[in-house]
């Protein structure tokens, strides 16, 4: 046999990848996204995360609440299974785990400022910035895209290998990202509470 | 002939000797050696921090003036070359490679650094607790770095140790591998030198091997040809300043002698009675050296400069010889008769300076000594081997119009009299009504630097986030020990100021090197091998862990078991001279200073400190030293003028006699002092050694002015000499006070301003009122 089961999902993949860049609106491009993108001002949303680590027999589960209010501020709370806190305000970040809160600014932090400015840029619609840290692919139409993110930065690949952004117009429904070491998180987003702080 | 000449062989023996102890002196120019011998905790802290440890070494730079990706291109390879050259100890731009040697030492050495090894964590329940806040962390934002450490690292050793060892809490942004400021307008980097900051011919080499590498770089990277790099820091600041130095006093210096020298052909006409003249200074000079390093055992570059300033009256010994020596009798005979005058002049002079050998400056302490031994040798020099010198039939037939302004001030005397007498009164007025202190407080004003230079400095520092520290912690130690050990009993009682908002933060020596002891605690709190399995398996089960997931952390605990405790000389270079700039090693024993960051309530502070250690704060200690100073310049001035007072008396016996001379001199001294801070005008501490030589030029000037025993030709040519040695003494300070160094020129402001007045005060008030006629 030529093909291995593997190279014969990758095939297959290709093939589906095609089919959906074929099936891509003309004019939806990525300025045409990260303009809807930009317009939202506020967004309040659940999420479920699935977290796949190597050195871990079961993937963990979490969920919570994620909060965006323009241009820069994210907050991202876990309910279960415990409580966290997760705050990016402008350049400074506070992390609340195991009751413990840390301070510290996103220049201390290069490696993580690459994922956090990608999340945030995303939302924000806020092209430069992203095409700063990674190289940007687009497919889809506005009633269902997906962008995929590989960082520029060596170091940044080297914990973030790939992240795969899924999106329905100004929504995003999903965030898959990969880690080198073979980790992998998916976390999906509802964005069903509007406004709510 | 032989026995006449005596004088001349033992004088050419004993320069021969003080040449040879001034060629073999050991000259310093730290600024610390100058200051007091430092005695208490915050003396010896700012001592410290004007040496200059670490901090000395830094250089920061700036390259803007080309696109951000350009920027970043040239600060990667300029970092690259800038790593091979061996006269940078740190090139820190805030790539990895920077960080990684300090990242591999704090990972390697985690278990003998970190205060969380103790029994405690690596006990069942501990391990437990480490590997339930692991399993929260892997589901946190953080997540993906703690699957990177947590099989090595499962207690956070290392985790908790890259917060305090980490670096610099306000550093600059990082993007693509360097730092880059805000706006993008500029890449930076942070060089330590290998050469310490004092070095400053090799801190020189290392800014022009900077400087070179950048011209490479630039001239291989396409787009850069308007990139430019500006460098600041102390060994920049020094260099620039000693340049400027150099600068202003080759060219300016050159300027001013020629001046004098003209005038002293015009007068002498005679190049070897040029050249007789300097005999006096320069064996002042020599000899005083020579006593300053045999009683000091180092001569401080700032004793000589204004050492051979204070002795510059010296100068006029032979001009009053060379001017006032007539065809008959020859040098000899004159200097016969104007000896007394001469020797009262020199007496008072060292009597004035004498009052500087109690100052509790070491710097001021040479200078009097430099200064007293110098006159006493010019005075000598200029009494018994000039005039053997000097060739018979010599005549300084150009000196003969010179004294006709005196002769002009004489005939109008009362006019004069009343103008001057007026001028002091209003000087005296100013002086008691002039608001604030008298002296110059800030410390900068007093750099030749141009501002624009200093607000570069002040940027970069804010950018790079190095805004050096103001306030303190101190102790004193016996050992490096002893030094650290004191630190580690300090850590809880700052971690509870943190807490309670009495400090936002501190650094301590410990921190980077534990005490032998602590390290010795903290390696046996490690179990062997078997042990830690066995609590480790209790301790993970019920736990989703994979059970050969944790095989690098068994591997590290036993090998920092059986591994070697840390020494100082075991530090990769940035945590070693973050180490030096806290511990400094004395000739008595250690002095340890701890950086704190923004102190809110200092009272507190100082009430949770225990004994031996001290809150101190560098700007209040610089401001304290300064106020010092004005004390002791004020009483070295009250002193010395007792000093002078006390040797007129002595010598003249008449009260009418002691104020002709003291007066005029006193009325020169205020009206200069009116005149310099007329306005906003502050003193800088470089003029107190302008007013010293005011006195002693102008105490010559008025003892001549005051013969009474003298026919009116030898009055003429006393005029002529008094007349030409002001000349010279205003047309080389008053060349200086056209210098942009704050030192040059407030000295030669202040001498050339006061001397002058003591001519003319001498002229008015002081001749005798016998000779008034023409």
């Amino acid at each position: 046999m030529i093909f291995g089961p593997n190279t014969l999902i990758r095939w297959l993949t290709i093939c589906g990848l095609v089919l959906l860049c074929a099936q891509t609106s003309r004019g939806f491009t990525l300025p045409t996204l990260m303009a809807r993108l930009a317009e939202v001002q506020d967004a309040s949303a659940r999420f479920t995360e699935t977290k796949h680590v190597p050195i871990l027999n079961i993937p963990l589960q979490s969920s919570g609440t994620l909060s965006y209010r323009a241009p820069d501020y994210i907050r991202k709370t876990t309910f279960a299974p415990a409580r966290q806190n997760f705050v990016l305000r402008g350049n400074i970040v506070t992390l609340t785990i195991n009751g413990k809160t840390k301070h510290f600014t996103l220049s201390q932090a290069p490696q993580l400022a690459g994922l956090v400015e990608g999340v945030r840029a995303t939302l924000a619609g806020d092209l430069p910035t992203l095409q700063h840290y990674y190289e940007l692919s687009l497919s889809g139409r506005l009633a269902h895209w997906q962008l995929i993110m590989r960082p520029h930065n060596v170091g940044l690949a080297r914990i973030n290998a790939v992240m795969c952004v899924t999106g329905a117009g100004d929504r995003i429904t999903e965030i898959d990202s990969t880690s080198a070491k073979g980790g992998e998180t998916i976390m999906q987003v509802d964005e069903t509470i509007q406004n709510a702080q | 002939m032989r026995n006449r000449l005596w004088p001349v062989w033992l004088w050419l023996a004993m320069m021969l000797v003080c040449a040879t102890l001034a060629a073999r002196a050991n000259y310093r120019t730290d600024m610390g050696d100058f200051l007091p011998r430092a005695r208490s905790l915050g003396e010896a802290a700012l001592e410290a921090q004007v040496n200059g440890g670490g901090a000395a070494k830094l250089l920061l730079v700036a390259i803007d003036g080309a696109p951000a990706q350009t920027l970043e291109t040239l600060n990667k390879k300029l970092s690259g070359r800038l790593r091979k050259v061996p006269e940078f100890a740190a090139v820190l731009n805030g790539d990895d490679t920077s960080l990684a040697q300090t990242q591999a030492f704090v990972w390697k050495n985690r278990y003998l650094l970190s205060p969380a090894t103790t029994a405690q964590t690596f006990s069942v329940a501990g391990l437990h607790q480490a590997l339930e806040n692991g399993l929260a962390l892997l589901g946190s934002e953080l997540g993906d770095m703690a699957a990177r450490t947590l099989p090595a690292d499962p207690t956070g050793a290392a985790l908790g140790l890259a917060q305090s060892l980490g670096g610099t809490t306000s550093g600059p942004r990082t993007d693509n591998g360097v730092w880059m400021s805000p706006g993008n307008h500029a890449t930076l980097l942070l060089l330590r030198t290998k050469a310490p900051g004092f070095d400053l011919d090799a801190q020189q080499r290392a800014q022009a091997v900077l400087t070179r590498n950048f011209a490479i770089v630039r001239a291989d990277t396409p787009d850069a040809a308007a990139a430019r790099l500006r460098m600041t820091g102390p060994g920049v600041f020094a260099v620039q300043t000693r340049n400027l130095t150099k600068r202003d006093v080759t060219r300016l210096s050159l300027l001013a002698s020629a001046g004098a020298v003209l005038f002293l052909l015009f007068a002498y006409r005679s190049l070897l009675a040029l050249g007789l003249g300097l005999l006096p200074v320069v064996s002042g000079a020599l000899t005083g050296i020579a006593a300053v390093s045999l009683v000091f055992g180092f001569v401080h570059a700032i004793t000589l400069g204004f050492g051979v300033t204070l002795i510059g009256e010296a100068l006029d010994y032979s001009v009053y010889l060379l001017t006032q020596t007539q065809q008959e009798g020859g040098a000899r005979a004159t200097m016969e008769r104007i000896w007394p005058t001469l020797l009262l002049g020199a007496l008072t002079s060292i009597a004035g300076f004498a009052a500087m050998l109690g100052s509790s400056f070491t710097g001021f302490a040479q200078l009097g000594v430099f200064s007293i031994t110098g006159l006493a040798t010019a005075a000598c020099v200029a009494r018994f081997v000039l005039p053997l010198l000097v060739p018979d039939g010599f005549f300084a037939s150009g000196a003969e119009g010179i004294g006709w302004p005196l002769r002009w001030i004489q005939r109008r005397r009362r006019t004069v009299r009343l103008v001057l007498a007026g001028t002091a009164c209003l000087a005296v007025l100013a002086l008691g009504l002039h608001r604030g202190g008298f002296w110059q407080t800030d410390l900068l004003s007093l750099s030749p630097l141009p501002p624009a230079t200093q607000a570069l400095d002040k940027k970069l520092r804010a950018e790079l986030g190095i805004t050096p520290p103001r306030d303190f912690l101190a102790w004193r130690a016996d050992s490096e020990e002893q030094a650290l050990r004191i630190s580690e009993t300090l850590q809880p009682i700052l971690a509870k100021l943190v807490a309670q908002g009495a400090i936002s933060g501190f650094s301590l020596p410990s921190e980077i090197l534990p005490s032998r002891s602590v390290q010795l605690a903290r390696r046996s709190a490690l179990p062997d091998d078997a042990t830690l399995r066995a609590r480790f398996a209790t301790a993970s089960s019920g736990l989703p862990f994979r059970a050969d997931a944790f095989a690098p952390f068994f591997h590290d605990v036993t090998a920092a078991r059986a591994g070697p405790l840390l020494t100082a000389g075991d530090l990769p270079p940035p945590l070693a001279l973050r180490l030096q700039s806290m511990l400094t090693h004395t000739d008595n024993g250690w002095t340890v200073l701890a950086p704190l960051d923004t102190v809110k309530a200092p009272t507190k502070v100082q009430a949770a400190l225990p004994r031996g250690v001290a809150l101190v704060n560098l700007n209040k200690q610089s401001a304290l030293l300064l106020h010092l100073f004005e004390q002791e310049a004020k009483i070295l001035a009250i002193c010395g003028s007792l000093a002078i007072l006390l040797i007129l008396a002595v010598f003249l016996r008449s009260l009418q006699k002691i104020i002709r001379v003291a007066l005029p001199l006193a009325a020169s001294v205020m009206v200069a002092g009116a005149a310099l801070t007329l306005g906003d005008g502050k003193l800088s501490i470089f003029m107190v050694a302008g007013f010293m030589l005011i006195v002693a030029v102008g105490s010559n000037y008025c003892l001549f002015f005051s013969r009474w025993d003298e026919d009116g030709r030898a009055r003429e040519r006393a005029f002529a000499s008094i007349m030409l040695a002001n000349l010279c003494t205003v047309a080389a300070y008053g060349v200086l006070s056209l210098s942009f160094i704050p030192v040059l020129h407030d000295i030669g402001e202040t001498v050339a301003l006061g001397t002058f007045l003591c001519l003319l005060y001498g002229a008015a008030f002081a001749t005798s009122a016998q000779s008034q006629s023409p």
